[in-house]
């Protein structure tokens, strides 16, 4: 858990900056090949996923209920493949910061 | 102009008008400050947050094609995007939101009274017709978050806040201009939501102004605008 809040806090500027970067205009939607193929479902939008996995963890300060963390995991594993493809208008680096929410999943064994 | 705040003025604080001396006074040097200063503080802090890093070996070194690899991954590819159309709109909205506060002819005899400086102004009938388009813009941002089922998940109340803001300075400007409704309120708030923008410009949502330049054209990623110098560290 220790290692989960270092790793908070070291990446903290980096992800409060992507968050408040991000204007929520879901133009990264297209660029991503399972948000096109999967039926264009809104929670595969790239910027959706940051929100709701690294973003999660980080306002949360890590604390995270097993529920949420069973849905990051989802979001960070399943809903995306990292296949580093995704775009964003304002430079938001989308797939460093959902393989940070990656990295915390695995950390707090649930991968 | 100078603002003072004498016996019995509390009872004309409450109406907007009177606080015309303060918004067309101390509050616009100290909006036009702090935008400035959190705007460097942000620069600095991004800088911070970075490190240089090499360009790629694999761009190339003469200027031409440098300069054709560059315009490529931006303007033939990564600026329009997908969405054209939004790309389009949205261009054009942030563009007419930087250049008609700048060129406006009232905000440059007030500039010229105040420092004895202005910029080239545009006819008012020009800044009037692209106040109205960008209001048009704005209600265009407004309905997609509204009805795009896909944004309006992602968006939140403070997103309809950042949008409200950035149009108030736009839509008080224009009643003030046509004089629909009392002149001096209009004016007093027109200054005051202008004020506002400008305080919250470097530390809400609408700081991706600054991070906009900042992320595109600095950091080395595919879709940098340029050969992307810096790397997060």
């Amino acid at each position: 858990m220790k290692d989960v809040k270092q790793l908070l806090k070291t990446n903290r500027a980096k992800i409060s900056l992507a968050l408040r970067t991000c204007a929520h205009c879901s133009l990264c939607a297209e660029s991503c090949f399972l948000y096109r193929t999967k039926g264009r479902k809104s929670d595969l939008v790239p910027s959706h996923k940051l929100i709701n996995s690294i973003g999660t963890l980080h306002r949360e300060k890590g604390e995270v209920t097993p529920e949420t963390l069973a849905a990051i995991r989802e979001t960070a594993f399943e809903k995306c493949a990292l296949c580093m493809r995704c775009y964003c208008p304002l430079g938001v680096s989308l797939p460093h910061l959902i393989s940070l929410a990656r990295q915390i999943c695995r950390i707090k064994g649930i991968s | 102009m100078t603002w003072s705040f004498g016996k019995g003025d509390i009872y004309s604080f409450m109406n907007i008008a009177a606080l015309y001396p303060l918004a067309s006074g101390p509050l616009v040097w100290f909006s036009v400050t702090f935008f400035f200063a959190g705007c460097t503080y942000q620069v600095i802090h991004f800088l911070r947050l970075t490190r240089p890093k090499p360009p790629p070996a694999a761009l190339p070194t003469q200027p031409v094609r440098l300069v054709e690899t560059v315009l490529r991954h931006t303007i033939g590819f990564t600026w329009p995007g997908k969405e054209k159309s939004l790309a389009l709109v949205s261009l054009f909205f942030h563009a007419v939101l930087v250049l008609i506060p700048l060129f406006l002819l009232g905000h440059n005899i007030m500039l010229r009274n105040a420092i004895g400086l202005s910029l080239f102004s545009l006819p008012e009938i020009v800044a009037d017709r692209l106040t109205v388009l960008l209001l048009l813009c704005a209600l265009f941002f407004l309905l997609r978050r509204l009805l795009i089922r896909r944004v309006r998940r992602l968006t939140s109340f403070y997103d309809y806040w950042v949008l409200g803001l950035a149009i108030a300075p736009f839509a008080t400007g224009f009643l003030a201009y046509h004089q629909i409704l009392p002149y001096q309120t209009i004016l007093t708030l027109h200054m005051l939501c202008g004020e506002l923008m400008l305080i919250a410009i470097p530390f809400t949502k609408l700081s991706h102004m600054i991070f906009y330049f900042l992320n595109r054209f600095l950091l080395g990623t595919e879709y940098s605008a340029g050969p992307g110098k810096r790397t997060f560290s």
